[in-house]
């Protein structure tokens, strides 16, 4: 779903209207995706190698609030920006480019539900509420799961 | 207890380290690793491209690469069709 959205802005609304990328809505896009994937990547990378990247998981969680309205709100100004050129080139386009705007309101509910969830049972969950505790929390439940 | 502590910056070695890894790991580190790369690539360019060249400016020196970037994480949906979730959520 992320990915798809993130490609519909990449290549059929940015590569086909560039010049709407000369808003600084498009700069805002970049720099919270940008500053999302260094994070999750930088924690997948180091939690696969056996590591338990503490402050990267924190990173991870907390940035959320912040990075998940600034792309989103950037993105979906731009697809709405793109209606109208999109109006021009054939009336299709524009339909299918308001359709997906409007598929975004129950994405932007369902994502935001996940993590606030996520994040929620991190805090009542007394094994991960501390760094540290972590590989305690899985050995214990790997050994009772055989 | 004292071996578990941890510093700021919260490296520290988990209980297996690399030792299992079968190929499929070893793959999906590289993968993370090299997003990692190309996107703090970009997080600088923009950042660096902002104030030097403006707004208006930032598609030109930044747009091609992101395109890709961002391409590259198709394989992601890859991943999660062979029950690989950790780089897909």
């Amino acid at each position: 779903m992320q990915v798809a959205s993130r490609l519909l802005l990449v290549w059929p609304i940015v590569n086909t209207f560039p010049f709407l990328a000369r808003s600084p809505v498009y700069s805002s896009m970049l720099l919270a995706w940008s500053v999302t994937e260094v994070i999750r990547y930088g924690y997948f990378t180091f939690t696969l190698s056996g590591y338990s990247p503490g402050f990267l998981s924190w990173l991870r969680y907390n940035t959320f609030y912040i990075l998940y309205p600034l792309g989103i709100s950037s993105e979906c100004y731009l697809i709405y920006s793109a209606i109208g050129p999109a109006k021009q080139i054939r009336q299709e386009f524009a339909w299918v480019l308001q359709l997906i705007l409007f598929i975004y309101i129950p994405g932007i509910s369902y994502h935001t539900q996940l993590v606030v969830k996520a994040n929620y049972c991190r805090l009542i969950h007394p094994l991960y509420a501390y760094d540290g505790s972590e590989e305690e929390g899985y050995e214990r439940k790997a050994a009772t799961e055989g | 207890m004292d071996t578990q502590e941890r510093s700021d910056t919260g490296r520290k070695p988990g209980p297996k380290p690399l030792q299992s890894s079968s190929a499929k790991t070893q793959y999906l580190i590289l993968y993370n690793f090299v997003s990692a790369v190309l996107w703090l690539a970009v997080l600088g360019r923009v950042v660096l491209l902002v104030p030097i060249v403006g707004f208006a400016r930032v598609y030109p020196g930044v747009g091609r690469f992101t395109k890709w970037t961002q391409t590259v994480a198709v394989l992601e949906i890859a991943h999660s069709a062979t029950g690989e979730h950790l780089a897909s959520s």
